[in-house]
């Protein structure tokens, strides 16, 4: 019964991480895009780039969450899965900074161009992610250590 | 529960702390740049009052002394304080060259006087800012005007026409948001 419940587990958070790491961005940028009287600077080629590495992220973030779900508590798949799936989390932050997705140009005819900048702000949540990431390592070599200990207690 | 799961649970906690604390802060700031880019008034580029002296002398026609002024006023109605407000100002004058592309054939040239940034500062949130860009004569680019005797063409009238291209930049929720408005080709005064 155990198997069941952590597979509908990581289906259900592997929904939930595709919904908010590749659907709502998606939209989001689509919507910007359609923007009428407020043309942005980007071109067909940055909408295609950042669309790219939204979903190729967004996928491979989603696709270790249900790992990550799925495995049983406190063991070393886990942590191992949790560690990885923190890493791509990172570099699919970073990825909305290389793809230009992180600096909006709206260009306003006969007046000018509008921009808006979230480089900090994704630095931010790389800096959050990076504690995370210690906290992961930690698992990993606490669940290790105490193999026997968390395999008695999953016994009872 | 083991201790280690305890500490676990405490620097998980931490770690929870911080994040909701950037998402509030970053989603505040969003709706805070919305509140102050979605009325126009909340930015005031007054070039009807910039001032542009330009003093030439009436026998050598040679530019003694050159300034420029303009106010300028912004209004935060957002959540935070605006921070690291900057105006970046770029001047050009716009005149006829008397022989460019040859002899008799006027041709009107746009050379860059002035490039200059200045920083005002913050802006604490619900207040107005009101500022005044200077530029003294020695901000302005002397090499590159050009010489009033050869190659301006006083018969155009106006002789010379100075247009401004302005940015203005900012950042914004404790440096997360950072945004810059360009107005581009704003005429801002003319000679004689």
């Amino acid at each position: 019964m155990g198997a069941v419940k952590n597979m509908v587990k990581g289906f259900i958070f592997t929904g939930i991480y595709v919904l908010f790491t590749v659907v709502i961005p998606l939209v989001f940028f689509t919507l910007i895009f359609s923007i009428e009287g407020l043309p942005l600077e980007w071109e067909q080629q940055d909408k295609n780039n950042i669309t790219f590495w939204i979903v190729a992220f967004g996928l491979l973030v989603s696709g270790l969450a249900f790992f990550k779900y799925s495995s049983p508590k406190q063991s070393i798949r886990k942590a191992v899965f949790a560690l990885v799936q923190v890493i791509v989390n990172c570099l699919y932050i970073w990825s909305y900074r290389f793809s230009g997705a992180a600096e909006i140009t709206f260009v306003i005819s006969d007046f000018g161009f509008f921009s808006l900048d979230v480089s900090q702000m994704l630095l931010i949540y790389m800096g959050i992610y990076f504690l995370t990431i210690i906290l992961r390592v930690y698992d990993v070599i606490d669940f290790t250590i105490n193999r026997e200990k968390i395999r008695e207690n999953r016994m009872k | 529960m083991r201790a280690s799961r305890v500490f676990r649970l405490l620097v998980r906690i931490f770690i929870s702390f911080l994040m909701v604390t950037a998402t509030l802060v970053s989603l505040l700031g969003g709706l805070s740049a919305v509140m102050i880019l979605s009325n126009q008034d909340n930015f005031g580029i007054d070039t009807d009052n910039a001032e542009f002296n330009l003093e030439v002398n009436n026998s050598t026609l040679a530019i003694e002394n050159v300034n420029f002024s303009l106010p300028f006023n912004i209004t935060n109605t957002g959540y935070f304080d605006l921070e690291n407000l900057q105006l970046e100002i770029q001047l050009g004058l716009n005149y006829s060259q008397i022989d460019g592309g040859g002899p008799g054939v006027n041709e009107t040239r746009v050379v860059k006087i002035l490039e200059r940034t200045q920083n005002f500062g913050d802006i604490p949130k619900g207040l107005t800012g009101n500022f005044t860009f200077f530029g003294d004569n020695n901000s302005f680019l002397h090499t590159n005007f050009p010489d009033p005797l050869t190659d301006i063409d006083w018969t155009r009238s106006p002789a010379l026409e100075f247009y401004a291209n302005f940015t203005i930049s900012l950042d914004y929720s404790v440096g997360m948001h950072s945004i810059s408005i360009t107005v581009i080709n704003i005429k801002v005064s003319e000679f004689p």
